[in-house]
């Protein structure tokens, strides 16, 4: 809690800074300007935390937003199972140009919140979304996507493959 | 005539739109239904707006997304083709946060390379800042003027101001929270070598899995110094506001930053580095030394300053 409370004092004295020396260069300062500013400040804040999502937002939430100093070297592993066993990396970017990590990181969080192998509703409902865009792109039918957890090394060992979740169209 | 903070204005307003025009024309229309979640979990306004059964069925529909997305293209092009009209580029606003929430609701968080630019189109419909008016051929001793009835001085500087608290306080936020989450930890450690490659093997390319491919030798030494100074940067961001000297070195700075963030991660935020590099020439080419082109005071200094039409 004081953590918490020690970080919202820090981020709304940085606000208040930036706010302060930003209006300072305002001049003359046209009526009203101040309640706008702290009114658009405000608001962007409630507006985030009310998205309704369980967890409260940034930066409520601390969000570590590459800022862990001590980083469990890990990362996942997508890959799509198509027709004669073949075996391929699924192309976020290719699927979701704009936002290409994010399906992705989604992903991540339901696997982690089911703790499970397989048959997750949501998570078993986006990897079939993601399938069926790659078997229309590819003209292939796919089998499968298994999620590996990625455990790496920056010493030059070899990397170690988990399983974490399959999913298979004989799920549906 | 065009005040400098005039064009600054005009050209933050127009690279916002240009933004948002490509973003939504770049994503595949039928893929953002597929991957929508579930009623009551949305993001932002479609989190509200979605929050029962009923309202997620139309929210999340083929119908409903295909329309939200059509519609914010023609009116930011609308607004492009009639800057001179505020409320088309409010109604464009309200249907681009919309289809950025929808956005969002697909992956749950806030995607800050669109932060600034939804910022800003949200600033600029707020404020009318005027516009080019563009004469028809037979009148080149003018052909671009201001348009008077546009906006006001006291509107440009207004945006002028809000914009650089949006561009101030993502970056601002970023590295005061390296600081806390990390300590001085972080930037004696090899957290960054890690975090890097871990982005990189998410979502590969040849540049980063090339880099990553590397004996940690090889960079760990960029790596050390780079991380503090980025830190450095991200937190006295609020200077660019006082000294333009700064501000051209900084926005260099975090321009050659996220180029090196694309690179060696694939992280690639473009829509920044437009608003940055907007930024960049209008501090480089516009402004007097130690004055600020991003929030310039209205009605007297600014008005001093009056660029010849080009």
């Amino acid at each position: 809690m004081q953590t918490m409370l020690a970080t919202v004092g820090l981020y709304f004295g940085v606000t208040t800074l930036v706010f302060v020396v930003s209006l300072s260069r305002v001049r003359p300062r046209p009526p009203g300007t101040v309640i706008q500013g702290t009114a658009i400040v405000c608001a962007l804040f409630a507006a985030l935390q009310s998205s309704k999502r369980p967890d409260p937002f940034y930066p409520l939430d601390r969000w570590p937003m590459y800022g862990d100093a001590h980083p469990v070297p890990v990362y996942s592993r997508y890959v799509v199972l198509t027709a004669g066993g073949a075996q391929a990396e699924y192309p976020f970017r290719w699927a979701f140009p704009t936002e290409p990590r994010v399906i992705a990181v989604r992903l991540d969080a339901l696997i982690r919140r089911c703790n499970c192998r397989r048959y997750d509703v949501k998570t078993d409902r986006l990897l079939q979304a993601l399938a069926e865009i790659y078997a229309a792109r590819h003209k292939v039918a796919v089998h499968g996507i298994d999620v590996y957890s990625v455990v790496f090394s920056l010493n030059g060992y070899p990397d170690q493959s988990v399983l974490t979740y399959q999913w298979r169209t004989l799920d549906r | 005539m065009l005040s400098i903070d005039q064009r600054l204005a005009i050209r933050l307003r127009t690279s916002a739109l240009l933004v948002w025009i490509v973003v939504i024309c770049r994503q595949p229309p039928d893929l953002l239904p597929a991957f929508l979640p579930d009623a009551g979990d949305g993001f932002g306004i479609v989190g509200i707006l979605a929050s029962s059964t009923q309202a997620a069925a139309i929210i999340y529909s083929q119908a409903f997304v295909g329309t939200v997305r059509v519609t914010s293209i023609a009116l930011c092009l609308l607004a492009l083709l009639r800057p001179g009209s505020a409320g088309i580029l409010r109604v464009a606003a309200v249907f681009v946060v919309v289809w950025d929430s929808l956005n969002k609701s697909i992956g749950g968080y806030a995607n800050h390379a669109q932060f600034i630019p939804l910022s800003l189109l949200v600033i600029f419909a707020i404020h009318q800042v005027g516009s080019y008016v563009w004469f028809p051929p037979g009148r080149r001793d003018a052909n671009v003027t201001w348009d008077a009835s546009g906006g006001s001085m006291t509107s440009v500087a207004c945006a002028l101001w809000q914009s650089g608290l949006c561009v101030v306080l993502p970056y601002t936020y970023v590295g005061v929270n390296r600081l806390l989450e990390g300590g001085l930890d972080i930037l004696r450690s090899d957290a960054l070598s890690i975090h890097m490659r871990s982005a990189c093997m998410a979502m590969p390319s040849d540049t980063c899995v090339w880099l990553a491919s590397l004996p940690l030798d090889a960079y760990s030494g960029v790596l050390a110094i780079g991380l503090p100074v980025v830190t450095l940067m991200e937190v006295l961001s609020v200077l660019i506001l006082v000294s333009r000297v700064f501000r051209i070195g900084w926005l260099l700075f975090m321009l050659g930053f996220q180029l090196l963030a694309a690179i060696g991660m694939n992280i690639i935020f473009w829509e920044n580095m437009v608003i940055l590099a907007v930024l960049l020439c209008s501090a480089i080419f516009s402004s007097p030394l130690g004055r600020s082109a991003i929030v310039v005071p209205a009605g007297t200094r600014s008005l001093d300053r009056v660029d010849t039409p080009t």
